[in-house]
Order: structure tokens, then C-alpha cells, then sequence
């Protein structure tokens, strides 16, 4: 089992490895509703319209990482009400619309960035992830915003499960399904923020999607997909980081892979 | 957040469901206008008439989903959409069909309103469902996965679902559409036997050959009302080519006149109604 508790004796990998495992539970959770209602893309979109967030963040506050933090978050929680009211009114159908706004930003994103020089590292850190990077207040809030997306997601299962599967049912019952739509896409919004340090902007849909897809194949029932999506999750997070640690890989990429390993392996036992 | 009622017991007097001067503005014309009825506790009521008649639009009002431009409409004699008791059935059920969940898991969700936020269903819920799903006579698919459901199935369980949320009132737009003649029975009779428990029940229905035995009342609209009353006296030659006018065809025949109507779209005519001469 050394080769279990060999990378444990380093610090920056201890850290890693909890980032990773909270950010998978959140991201299967979360993520089991997003496939279910249809919202793949827009969840891509939202994550990737965080980066102009993160260069601002990282032009004005150059070295600190937690700010730049924060800078995603606020910028996370904007976008999901912008998207909210993208849907709602307007010609363009809703597709189309995201798929402006995201594109927009995320050039917008990468322009802020290159307009400081030597960019280049750290822009890959952002698209990709930077996880062996997270500092101890980095895993304070990653595990306090898992910890909350999955609370939140508990505490309002039934009502989450009633509008995904049957909206205008959801309606006749006087359920708030407006209230309830924004605060999936403030989810995903929080979620993708959590896996910035993990996998990156430009993976993070795969953490949103790949588990609870997983999970949906395998499963007969709801909570059975969402279980099933939390253990493909973890575990890809778990085994991606080892995989990256003893084949030197970039450890966003080798969560990826593991988490659509599992997806091919269980496309022959699908029910 | 608002209050709802509950659908507590109500004097059986008091009508299910009224409405008086209905109007519903389109963009041009009005998709509904000067629609007056009640509809009794335990009565059943077919809606008839051509596509675009605005039959969808008055089961949408009575549901609370779109909001009246005139008129009223009172439900056991309270304003619309703040009832659970209200069972609605839309045309097109926009419902995730491939959700991962078994019959009893949809009929549970019926239980979610009566339930209240945060809390959990509780082991009364669960015999309500059951129940539910054996008044449908669904309790044998009860762990069936909903996607393997035939639409007569997926139509008796929705009903489920609604009795499970204790509905006094079901409102099923176009319930029989896609479904083969023996299914379309099934749900009428079920209807039936529901509205006989005491259930008001208000259908639309493009099958005028079933209306006469299976409803109590038939209303003919054609954005406005053309006929209210018994089947007999609503579905009459004259009264369908009010309705449905050059889309009718009334064909002499040996056994009586045979009624063809283009039910569903141009071009595709269909047998619904024959009478004796």
C-alpha cells in the first residue's frame, strides 16, 4: 500500500486530494440535475464565463490567489442571472444566446490575461487547473462552497427532482419553479467555481457532466444515479490525482480521463 | 409565500368549478370568449371542437397557467391557481420521460405539494400513492421504470399522480391522443368510474363518437360556446357544422349520417361520429 501513502507525506498533495474528492461530490450532485433538465451546454458556458472574472482578479491583485478566487465566484453568480435573463425574453432562441455571451466572454477573459506579460503559465493554469497550487484557504473555501451546493441540493431534493422531471406539474402545485430555475444555475454557477483548482475552466464540464452521465446509465432511480455519480466522481478524483502523480501528467487532464474511463466501462452494463 | 389551499372538504353543493364570461385574448381575435359554465362535484364534462377552438387555452385558464383577460372563474368558489386541488393533465406532457424513476416514484411526486418544503415523504405519502396506483389499477407496474410505460399507462399514472395529490377536480387535455382504441376505453372508463366517486372531471376530447357514453355534459366550443348541455343534444348535425364548418362532412350513409372531420391535420380525414338516422 506504499504507493497509496507515498505522495500523502506532501502537503501540496494532501491539500489536492481533499479539493478534488469535495469538488467531485458537488459536481456529481449538482451535475445529476444539470444532464437530467438539459442544461450540458449552458453549464459549459457558464464555467467558461467565469474567466474574465479570474483576469481581473489577476490583473489587480497579482500573487494572490484567493482574490482571484472571489473574482470567480462573483463573476460565476453574475453570469447564471445573466443566462436567467437571456432565457427568458428575446428572439434569439436560448442556445444561441449562451453560446454569444460565453464566446464573448471568454475572449474578453483572455484578453485581460495576455495584457499582462508572461501570461502564458498562468493562463494555462486557469483553463486547466493549478491543483497542486490550492493553499490551505483555497481548501477552506472549496470544501465550505461542496459543503453548501450539496446541503442545499439535499435539503431541496424533492422539489429539485419535481421540476426537472415535470416543470408545468411543478407549476400547478404552486411550487416557486422561476425561484427554482435560478437557483439551479446559481448551483452550477458555485459548483464550476469549486473546480476551477481541479480541472480548470475548460474541463470543468466534464466533472458537471461525465460522472452523473455515468450514473444515469447505470441507475434505475434518481438517488440511485446521483450515489453512483458521487462514487464515480470521487473516485476519478482520487485515482486521477495518483494517476498524475506517478505517470507526471497534468492532474486536471487525469481526472478527466478516469472519470470517461468509468463512462465507456459502464456503456456494455447500461439498463 | 401565499397560502394554499388544501382542497379540504368542501359542501357538496358548492360547484367544483365556475366560470362566467370568459375571455382570453389572442393576437388578434380572442381564443376565447363569453364561455359560461359549472361544472358540479362528481360531473364530468367533455370539451369539443375543431383545433384552435381554444380548448387548450380554457383548461390552461382553469389550471392557472394563463391568466383570463376577462370574466371569472372561481374554483369550489376561490380564485384559480392557489388550489391543490386541481389535477391537470396537459396535452403534451412536457415530462422528462427518460427521468430515472419508477411509477411509484411519479405518483409519490403528488404527495410533494401537500408536503411542504424541506420535509420528507413520510410513510402516510407512500400508502396515499399506492393507494392512488390501485384505483388506477397500475399497482402490478408500480416499480416499473416510467420509460418503459405505454402512453395508456403513462396517461393512468399521471392520473395516479393526482389523485395521490388528493385533486378534487381533473382537468386532462386531449388524454386520448396516440392511443389505440382499447386504451381510449380504459382511460374513459376510469374517468368515468372516478367521476362517479365524486371527482369533477373536464376533458377535451377530439373523439365525439365517445363522448356520449362516457361524459354527463358536453360543451362545443368554437372559441365561443356553440352548445352546452347532454351529449345527445349537443353533438347535432347543426351544431358540429357551427363548429367545425368546412372541416365537417356529413355523409349520407344506409346506417345514418357519417360525420368526417379533419380531427388532426389537413388531409388526414377522420371517422368520429356516427348517428341514426
Amino acid at each position: 500500500m506504499s504507493f497509496l501513502v507515498e505522495p500523502l507525506k506532501y502537503g501540496f498533495f494532501v491539500r489536492a486530494l481533499i479539493a478534488a474528492l469535495a469538488a467531485s461530490a458537488a459536481c456529481a450532485t449538482v451535475g445529476s440535475f444539470v444532464i437530467l433538465r438539459g442544461m450540458t451546454f449552458l453549464g459549459d458556458a457558464l464555467a467558461h464565463a467565469v474567466l474574465p472574472g479570474v483576469a481581473v482578479g489577476y490583473v489587480l491583485h497579482r500573487g494572490n490567489r484567493s482574490a482571484v478566487f472571489y473574482w470567480a465566484l462573483g463573476t460565476a453568480i453574475a453570469t447564471s442571472f445573466a443566462i436567467g435573463a437571456v432565457g427568458k425574453r428575446g428572439r434569439l432562441k436560448e442556445d444561441a444566446a449562451i453560446g454569444v455571451v460565453f464566446a464573448g466572454m471568454f475572449a474578453l477573459g483572455i484578453a485581460l490575461i495576455s495584457s499582462v506579460r508572461g501570461y502564458a503559465v498562468d493562463l494555462v493554469h486557469f483553463l486547466f487547473g493549478n491543483i497542486l497550487a490550492v493553499s490551505a484557504a483555497d481548501l477552506w473555501l472549496i470544501l465550505g462552497l461542496s459543503l453548501g451546493v450539496i446541503g442545499i441540493s439535499l435539503a431541496l431534493w424533492k422539489e429539485l427532482a419535481l421540476v426537472t422531471f415535470d416543470p408545468v406539474f411543478a407549476r400547478t402545485l404552486r411550487l416557486p419553479t422561476e425561484a427554482m430555475r435560478h437557483l439551479l444555475l446559481l448551483l452550477v454557477a458555485v459548483t464550476v467555481v469549486t473546480t476551477l483548482r481541479v480541472v480548470g475552466v475548460a474541463l470543468a464540464l466534464a466533472m458537471l457532466v461525465t460522472p452523473p452521465a455515468t450514473g444515469y446509465l447505470l441507475a434505475k432511480r434518481f438517488p440511485g444515479m446521483v450515489a453512483m455519480a458521487n462514487a464515480f466522481g470521487i473516485l476519478s478524483g482520487f485515482l486521477g490525482l495518483y494517476l498524475s502523480y506517478y505517470l507526471g501528467i497534468a492532474p486536471g487532464a487525469a481526472v478527466v480521463l478516469v472519470a470517461t474511463g468509468f463512462f465507456l466501462l459502464s456503456l456494455p452494463f447500461r439498463r | 409565500m401565499k397560502r394554499i389551499a388544501l382542497c379540504d372538504p368542501h359542501p357538496p353543493e358548492l360547484p367544483a368549478v365556475e366560470v362566467r364570461d370568459l375571455r382570453v385574448d389572442g393576437d388578434e381575435a380572442p381564443i376565447l370568449a363569453g364561455v359560461t359554465f359549472s361544472l358540479a362535484q362528481g360531473e364530468s364534462l367533455a370539451v369539443v371542437g375543431p383545433n384552435g377552438a381554444g380548448k387548450t387555452t380554457l383548461i390552461k385558464a382553469l389550471a392557472g397557467l394563463i391568466k383570463p383577460s376577462a370574466g371569472e372563474i372561481r374554483i369550489f368558489g376561490g380564485p384559480p391557481g392557489k388550489h391543490l386541488c386541481l389535477g391537470y393533465l396537459p396535452q403534451r406532457s412536457e415530462a422528462e420521460w427518460n427521468f430515472p424513476a419508477t411509477v411509484l416514484d411519479v405518483v409519490l411526486m403528488g404527495r410533494v405539494g401537500r408536503n411542504g418544503l424541506f420535509r420528507r415523504l413520510t410513510r402516510a405519502d407512500r400508502l396515499k400513492a399506492e393507494e392512488a396506483l390501485a384505483r388506477v389499477g397500475l399497482s402490478h407496474l408500480s416499480r416499473r421504470r416510467i420509460r418503459e410505460l405505454s402512453g395508456g399507462e403513462r396517461q393512468r399514472m399521471l392520473i395516479a399522480r393526482a389523485l395521490a395529490q388528493e385533486a378534487r377536480i381533473l382537468l386532462l387535455d386531449e388524454p386520448l391522443a396516440g392511443l389505440d382504441a382499447p386504451a381510449q376505453e380504459e382511460i374513459l372508463s376510469l374517468l368515468r368510474d372516478l367521476s362517479r366517486q365524486g371527482l369533477s372531471v373536464l376533458v377535451s376530447i377530439h373523439e365525439l363518437d365517445l363522448v356520449a357514453n362516457y361524459f354527463d355534459r358536453a360543451l362545443l366550443l368554437r372559441n365561443r360556446p356553440i352548445a352546452l348541455g347532454r351529449p345527445q343534444e349537443v353533438l347535432t348535425p347543426e351544431n358540429l357544422r357551427a363548429a367545425y364548418g368546412k372541416a365537417l362532412h356529413l355523409i349520407p350513409t344506409p346506417e345514418g349520417t357519417l360525420a368526417l372531420g379533419e380531427a388532426c391535420c389537413p388531409g388526414e380525414g377522420r371517422e368520429f361520429s356516427r348517428r341514426a338516422p
